[in-house]
């Protein structure tokens, strides 16, 4: 069947090899996305009957902005952009035993675990797995915004949710709100990167283009190798919200 | 894979190549943390479909895939692809990297050269390695149409190599 292939020339098989061995991105890149999607699988146990099928049939598309608290957090791809991503595929939550299961937000990925001097001095380093809180009921309704609790990671994550959530809403001053408790309680929180971000994107909404251009130089000198760069810099062109 | 414990590594093992396989398919650079994001949110979801004992990498590919085209449908306006190489990159020296980096950018630029399905097979196959059967399940196409695509990618990359050889 492929004895009909055609050869490649040694210099297209010499390139390919090199593509092939091209480097990962550095560690540091992956260990920031490996958080993230650490975020987003414990967000999911958290939000998990949240479904995307359900917001769109409802007519409820602006709403899809939960859905990305229920798949990803921290606004690393925009709002607009992550809602139009999700898969089509119904989201299925993790059941109860899943979500005990689930990896803690301390753990780091095996082979990714990058010094991170950003890590909060409060969090436990041997937080609990993703489960609920005791006191606080899982977000089951469709544009709740999670209420912070007492620990310090889940915390600093629901204030960024609650920031994401209402920048997906258009509210501006909202999301620039919460941002501003997250600076003023997490100093060294781990999601500097994602609220300011977000709070540039606030200030963007709020029709503050100086003061969002002024954060976003600082951001850019602060934080050089930001996966946030792309998408602050795509907020400056497109609007907050793309 | 079906569990939190093995699922974290087989992100941990896995995103890396997913990054790269990504960049391969024609994601932009702004939206590779994005994508290589939402194919293990993906795999996550579709946790139960994954056969154990089967190889992870064509599985993931095949999520990644769609993912890749479904991006590039929406993202119509054609965009260059993604050139950007990690300068922290183990080279040996700055030679080499320039090297790499040309190496890398004529990829991508003759890569562009192919529509996705034909794309996604080369890439496969030609650079991931991953055996046609697996590759073609993973695509969901048959033996035939894969190796059907894979003959014409190889002359369409071939020539649009050599074209763009001739230019640099």
């Amino acid at each position: 069947m492929n004895n009909d292939l055609p050869v490649l020339s040694d210099a297209v098989v010499r390139a390919l090899k090199t593509e092939a061995s091209r480097p990962a991105p550095s560690a540091a890149v992956l260990a920031q996305a490996s958080r993230r999607l650490q975020t987003s699988l414990e967000a999911a146990a958290l939000g998990g009957t949240l479904s995307p099928s359900g917001f769109f049939s409802a007519g409820l598309a602006k709403l899809a902005v939960v859905f990305a608290l229920g798949v990803g957090v921290g606004g690393v791809g925009g709002i607009t952009l992550y809602a139009s991503r999700r898969p089509s595929s119904s989201f299925t939550a993790p059941s109860e035993p899943e979500r005990s299961r689930l990896p803690s937000t301390t753990a780091a990925p095996s082979g990714l675990d990058a010094p991170d001097e950003r890590r909060p001095e409060t969090a436990s380093p041997a937080a609990p797995p993703a489960a609920v809180p005791p006191h606080e009921e899982p977000a089951k309704t469709l544009g709740k915004i999670p209420t912070p609790t007492t620990s310090s990671a889940q915390a600093e994550r629901l204030l960024i949710e609650r920031a994401t959530i209402a920048l997906g809403r258009g509210e501006a001053q909202a999301a620039l709100t919460a941002c501003d408790e997250h600076q003023r309680r997490f100093k060294q929180g781990l999601f500097i990167e994602e609220r300011e971000s977000l709070a540039i994107r606030a200030l963007l909404g709020l029709g503050r283009d100086a003061e969002a251009q002024r954060r976003a130089a600082a951001f850019h000198q602060r934080f050089p190798d930001s996966m946030q760069r792309a998408v602050i810099d795509d907020s400056f062109r497109n609007g907050p919200q793309k | 894979m079906r569990d939190a414990a093995s699922f974290q590594k087989t992100y941990g093992d896995e995103m890396p190549w997913v990054w790269n396989a990504l960049r391969r398919l024609g994601v932009p650079e702004k939206d590779l943390a994005d994508t290589v994001h939402d194919v293990f949110m993906v795999a996550w979801q579709k946790r139960d479909t994954f056969e154990a004992g089967r190889a992870v990498k064509p599985w993931l590919f095949g999520i990644a895939t769609r993912l890749a085209a479904n991006l590039r449908t929406r993202r119509a306006s054609a965009e260059s692809p993604s050139e950007h190489v990690d300068i922290n990159a183990t080279h040996e020296n700055p030679a080499q990297l320039l090297e790499a980096k040309q190496v890398y950018r004529q990829v991508l630029h003759s890569l562009a050269a192919l529509d996705d399905e034909k794309r996604q097979v080369f890439v496969g196959h030609d650079i991931e390695a991953i055996p046609m059967p697996e590759l073609a399940a993973a695509l969901g196409v048959p033996l035939n149409t894969a190796y059907s695509r894979l003959r014409v990618a190889r002359v369409q990359f071939e020539n649009a190599f050599q074209s763009g050889e001739k230019i640099r």
